[in-house]
């Protein structure tokens, strides 16, 4: 009997032992970088409003921050510093951005990379001026934001809507003939903005604008917004083409109610569409209405013909799992561009810094390609760039979006490649810039 | 309307039937459904190893409802029996309850997907979703003479899908049923009116048994208002549902032929139509043009034998489908001029044999094959818009599909002590099983399972097992397109989600009229499908395997039967873990969000004799839970993997009144049942998937009367 006993005490014990066991394991346990030194850089993105796109963006940086930090960080004063990256979401609100810079500035941070949006991007920059603070967007541009009196603390590495505007009128009227356009645009300063930009070039070129068509920009839930209102009074009248500017999450839905409307379906040659810099042609193909992809045309400032972007692209996707999205590689280059300037300065002080932004980007001087003296630095090439400057070298750091050169004014040279649809394959169609 | 003529027309047949059912033996009926505390501890069921089995013998962790039970506690639908079980958790979007078990919970668009939901041992799931719909649409309540709930794996017996649990409706045969019936209840929720009407028909006359039973109700719970996730501000006072209106309907039919020398042979129909305005669905909140509305169906035809002393056969082929109602329509957002329709059906086919070896009344071997072919005709979703225009949707994959599944297995139970002098292993029955499954989707998965079953004294027994279970991708994961763009689109790449439990028990009678189980579990999960917050290029959610879980908990049942009193209490706590990639952090470890740590539910029923009547209570205690990740996101749009808010915890109490048996008219007795449905209106919210969360029902009065004839 006491054997028995004994016997079933011991199967007893033993199943406490590994349920408790068990649950030990069960304990939540997240990973927090171990940080030697950290210098402490805000990044913005609108992340509630264009989640994924502003998500890819973040990761760029997150990569920039973790392949400068493989190399030790930045080294100032003979002490190593690695990147911490403090995330937040100005929710494409002026007055959260403007908190998130007081905050920053409570905090000790006087870095920031962002945000998203140039209507958040412009009073922040207010914010940072009047408090040193140094503010580098990846994504924001509306043309006011070059003209700031901001005490060269406000940068950009994305190409102002200026020239994009420009170019876009251009090609429209010179490469495909167009005479009569329309134009979408969300009701924000991005949207009203570009939207004069092209309707004045378009005019002065000698095209005529048949419609202007603002949306609302406070739509919550773009699946549930119909465009028919809009999309009757934008094809009221003969148009050989329809300016869109529109943000990537908003494109598939507006294309697909573009079909779904009746006037569209009366023209008999459908019109072309020419998209805003931000649309990723993958969304399009995979969301976007398919009976209408043959004729949109879209121009980015992404260069994926770029070696040192197919290297980011590379080591994006190995380390993330997927392919990195528009304004991602400004975002990568903003960090990269900080960071040597930093290390140039060898001062963490923005005042500082912001003397250096345009020695390591490049100096574009008239007619010749680069000064010599300097060397080139690609992509996840910060280990050579930080020697480079610590031994004295001027650096040219060429970055996953391309040349840099920061102009007067703090905006990077413009680029952009021109493409289109084909076959349901993405096709380059041509180029602007260097 | 079309569905409450055919319930009229069904109780109509009652006329026809009566000579049927004049040889009901009432003594073994009435009987039955009495049953006292001690033979529901006793009570035989099928479900754990596919034959008769006690259930404090019976190799897995099951709990019982009776007919009895159900009547007394005035349960509508399957899904509110379910909910009164320990390690289950029933939350609803007012579309069709969701069912998490044991921690875990399938989370967005899916219905129930977690558990094998069967009547009477044949698959009753909507094969392109492979969702349960456990609401009133499942089988009429009145066919039900018993649930069987096994929490824990069983796919080494059942194949795909009892992945975490199986649920195994029995339903009566003529024979047991003790009166027929027709039954209609009234309802209101926020001054909203709803009925229902229901009838159940069956007897038994020479060598054939039938039963037929039917129900419909339109049910109203309009006047929701969703609750906005903290911090935001998207729905105002003026946002409540106006349409959140379903009409389930439902028949179920079976009709036997037993011969002492051709064996048995069954051939039983279940129809479905599940069909509801949906106000909180993710793709389109309030819009309250939504209406869901699918059929789904079986029939099949069953023959059994006992070929000779030793050996029993069971063969059975049966035919399901499943598609949508022409009355659906679905709207992403509030414009009429242009909606959505969907294209999707099934049609499946299966086919089993099993060959069972008897030794005796414990020792058995039995061998299984089954073939099922299930010709999926995609999810398609296309815009429409009112001048006929009609657009296939982004995503997906267009045709028609074989879903092909060969099941072989292999089922053990030993008791040595029966083939060998071993006289200190005679309480000590072991199972084994072993199943191979071939799917020429997703191929190969091998389960199997191993239990031990120690009884310590005459009702007290102990129970230790380990099994590993699968849950196919449905159809609809695999190949879907997307209702709107950004939507859910099938994956095709997707895997089998896998799991491992071990599990101990201990149940059995403590003193008199006092019965207990208590269980731990621990089940790992691999290859968890989740739909992903979109990243990279697209910005279509997407399913994909990539996450882990590890869960463990407890789960204590107590029931009572004493001074007029049947009482019952459970307590379940569970603690699960995600694995998971974060994009930033990288591999991160956090609870599992939308399912309670701990839950509390009991009920009393009083039994007043000399007032002809009972009086059940019933209450349910949900500790807060984690929300939504697509939510949390809302919350936390930085941090959501790591910082999340939680719902609050809520107590729920039901009161119901019913009477005894009362001789309203002649010859005929009436019962009379009244119910509130949370008595104390106590306000509470399920997790919602789309920047809200849905609100709970109020306190909701319902009025049933049943007449016997």
């Amino acid at each position: 009997m006491i054997k028995k006993r004994n016997h079933k005490l011991y199967i007893f014990i033993s199943l406490l032992i590994v349920f408790t066991a068990g649950c030990e394991e069960l304990a939540e346990e997240h990973n927090t970088p171990d940080l030697e030194n950290p210098i402490k850089i805000g990044v913005v993105g609108d992340v509630s409003v264009l989640r994924e796109q502003v998500e890819n963006i973040f990761f760029g940086v997150q990569l920039a921050s973790e392949e400068i930090n493989n190399f030790d960080g930045v080294e100032i004063d003979g002490q190593y510093h690695d990147i911490e990256l403090i995330y937040e979401n100005s929710a494409g609100s002026a007055q959260e951005g403007i908190d998130i810079v007081k905050k920053f500035v409570d905090d000790g941070i006087k870095i920031i990379i962002g945000p998203t949006f140039s209507s958040v991007a412009l009073e922040m920059a207010e914010t940072c001026i009047k408090n040193d603070v140094l503010m580098m967007t990846y994504s924001a541009t509306w043309p006011s934001l070059s003209l700031l009196d901001d005490n060269d603390l406000i940068w950009r590495t994305c190409p102002s809507d200026y020239t994009f505007g420009i170019v876009a009128a251009q090609y429209s009227y010179d490469s495909l003939e167009h005479r009569n356009a329309a134009i979408l645009y969300r009701n924000d300063r991005f949207g009203k903005s570009l939207s004069n930009i092209i309707q004045n070039k378009f005019v002065a070129l000698g095209g005529e604008i048949k419609s202007l068509v603002p949306y609302p920009d406070n739509i919550v839930d773009v699946d549930s917004y119909n465009f028919s209102y809009e999309l009757n009074t934008l094809f009221k009248e003969d148009i050989d083409v329809v300016f869109i500017i529109s943000f990537n999450s908003e494109i598939a839905k507006i294309t697909n109610d573009i079909y779904n409307n009746e006037r569209y379906q009366d023209f008999n040659v459908k019109p072309n569409i020419i998209l805003s810099d931000g649309i990723i042609p993958e969304e399009l193909i995979k969301n976007g209405n398919p009976e209408l992809l043959e004729t949109v045309i879209g121009i980015t400032s992404t260069n994926t013909g770029n070696p040192n972007y197919c290297t980011y692209k590379t080591n994006y996707k190995n380390r993330f799992g997927f392919s990195p999205v528009t304004y991602s590689e400004h975002a990568y280059d903003a960090l990269y561009c900080i960071s040597y300037a930093m290390q140039k300065a060898n001062s963490l002080d923005p005042n500082e810094i912001k003397t250096f932004l345009r020695e390591v980007s490049g100096i574009e001087v008239p007619d010749e390609e680069i000064i010599i003296d300097q060397i080139v630095i690609n992509a996840n090439e910060f280990d050579i760039g930080k020697n480079m400057l610590k031994i004295g070298v001027s650096i040219n750091y060429e970055g996953a979006s391309g040349k840099i050169n920061f102009d007067l004014n703090g905006d990077p040279i413009p680029k952009f490649v021109i493409w289109g649809i084909e076959n349901n394959e993405f096709v380059e169609l041509s180029y602007y810039g260097k | 309307m079309r569905a409450l003529h055919w319930v009229v027309f069904l109780s109509l047949l009652f006329s026809f039937t009566k000579s049927f059912s004049q040889e009901t033996d009432s003594t073994i009926t009435t009987n039955l459904f009495e049953l006292s505390l001690d033979d529901l501890m006793n009570i035989e069921i099928v479900s754990a190893v596919r034959k008769n089995q006690n259930i404090i013998d019976a190799p897995s962790i099951i709990s019982v409802i009776t007919e009895k039970q159900i009547r007394e506690r005035g349960y509508m639908s399957v899904a509110e029996a379910l909910n009164s079980i320990a390690g289950v958790d029933v939350i609803t979007d007012h579309y069709q309850p969701n069912l998490g078990i044991r921690g875990i919970n399938g989370g967005l668009r899916s219905w129930s997907r977690l558990v094998k939901v069967m009547i009477d041992g044949q698959n009753i799931s909507f094969r392109s979703s492979s969702d349960n719909y456990l609401d009133a649409s499942l089988i009429p309540i009145e066919a039900i003479k018993r649930i069987e709930i096994i929490r824990g794996p069983n796919s080494a017996l059942y194949g795909k899908n009892a992945f975490l649990g199986v649920v195994n409706i029995i339903t009566k045969t003529g024979t047991e049923l003790e009166k027929e019936s027709v039954s209609q209840f009234y309802a209101n929720f926020n001054k909203n009116s709803s009925y229902g009407i229901s009838s159940i028909i069956g007897g038994k006359k020479d060598k054939f048994d039938f039963i037929l039973a039917s129900s419909y109700s339109q049910i109203n719970k309009s006047g929701l208002a969703p609750k906005n996730v903290p911090g935001s501000s998207i729905y105002g006072v003026s946002d409540v549902s106006n349409k959140t209106e379903s009409e389930p309907l439902s028949v179920f039919a079976k009709l036997t032929y037993n011969s002492e020398n051709l064996g048995k042979f069954i051939f039983d129909f279940n129809h479905q139509l599940i069909d509801s305005y949906v106000e909180f669905i993710d793709w389109g909140t309030l819009t309250h043009n939504n209406r869901l509305s699918a059929f789904n169906n079986y029939e099949r035809l069953l023959y059994s034998n006992d070929l000779s002393e030793y050996f029993s056969t069971v063969f059975s082929i049966s035919h399901s489908s499943g598609r949508p109602n022409k009355k659906e329509v679905l709207d992403t957002d509030s414009d009429p001029t242009e909606w959505i329709e969907r294209e999707y059906k099934y049609s499946g086919y299966d086919l089993s044999g099993n060959l069972s070896f008897n030794f005796d009344e414990i020792n058995n071997l039995s061998l299984g094959v089954d073939f099922t072919s299930d010709i999926h005709d995609h999810q398609k979703y296309y815009t429409v818009n009112n001048s006929g225009l009609k657009t296939l949707n982004p995503g997906g994959t267009n045709g028609v599909r074989n879903f092909d599944n060969l099941g072989i297995y292999l089922q053990m139970i030993f008791n040595a002590a029966s083939f060998f002098d071993i006289e200190y292993l005679k309480n000590l029955t072991l199972t084994a099983g072993y199943r191979f499954d071939y799917h020429n989707i997703y191929g190969d998965v091998l389960t199997y399972r191993l239990a031990a079953v120690y009884n310590i004294f005459e009702n007290l027994s102990t129970k230790i097992m380990y099994g590993t279970s699968f849950n196919a991708p449905s159809s609809v994961q695999l190949y879907t397109n997307s209702i709107s763009p950004g939507g859910i689109v099938g994956n095709p790449d997707l895997k089998p989600e896998r799991a491992k439990t071990l599990e101990w028990a201990l149940m059995g009678k403590i003193i008199k009229d006092v019965n207990f189980s208590t269980s731990l579990f621990y089940t790992q999960i691999d290859n968890k499908i989740e739909y992903l917050l979109p990243y990279g290029q697209i910005s279509n959610i997407t399913a994909e395997n990539v996450s882990s879980i590890s869960s463990a908990g407890i789960e204590a049942e107590l029931n009572a039967s004493m001074y007029n009193n049947t009482a019952y209490i459970n307590y379940s706590y569970q603690k699960s873990i995600l694995n998971k990639t974060d994009p930033i952090l990288e591999n991160i470890q956090i609870n599992t969000a939308l399912y309670p740590n701990q839950i509390i539910k009991f009920g009393d029923i009083v039994h007043l004799k000399k007032l002809y009547s009972n009086i059940n209570i019933e209450g349910k205690y949900i500790s807060s839970r984690i929300a939504s990740d697509q939510n949390n996101f809302v919350y936390d749009p930085i941090n959501y993997s790591t910082s999340r808010y939680e719902l609050d915890p809520y107590f729920i109490l039901d009161l119901s009144i019913s009477s005894s048996e009362l001789e309203i008219f002649k010859k005929s007795t009436s019962r009379i049942c009244l119910k509130v449905q949370n008595l104390l209106n106590t306000s509470f919210y399920y997790p919602g998937f789309s920047n809200y969360d849905i609100p709970g029902l109020g306190r909701t009065y319902y009025v049933r009367l049943t007449q016997y004839f």
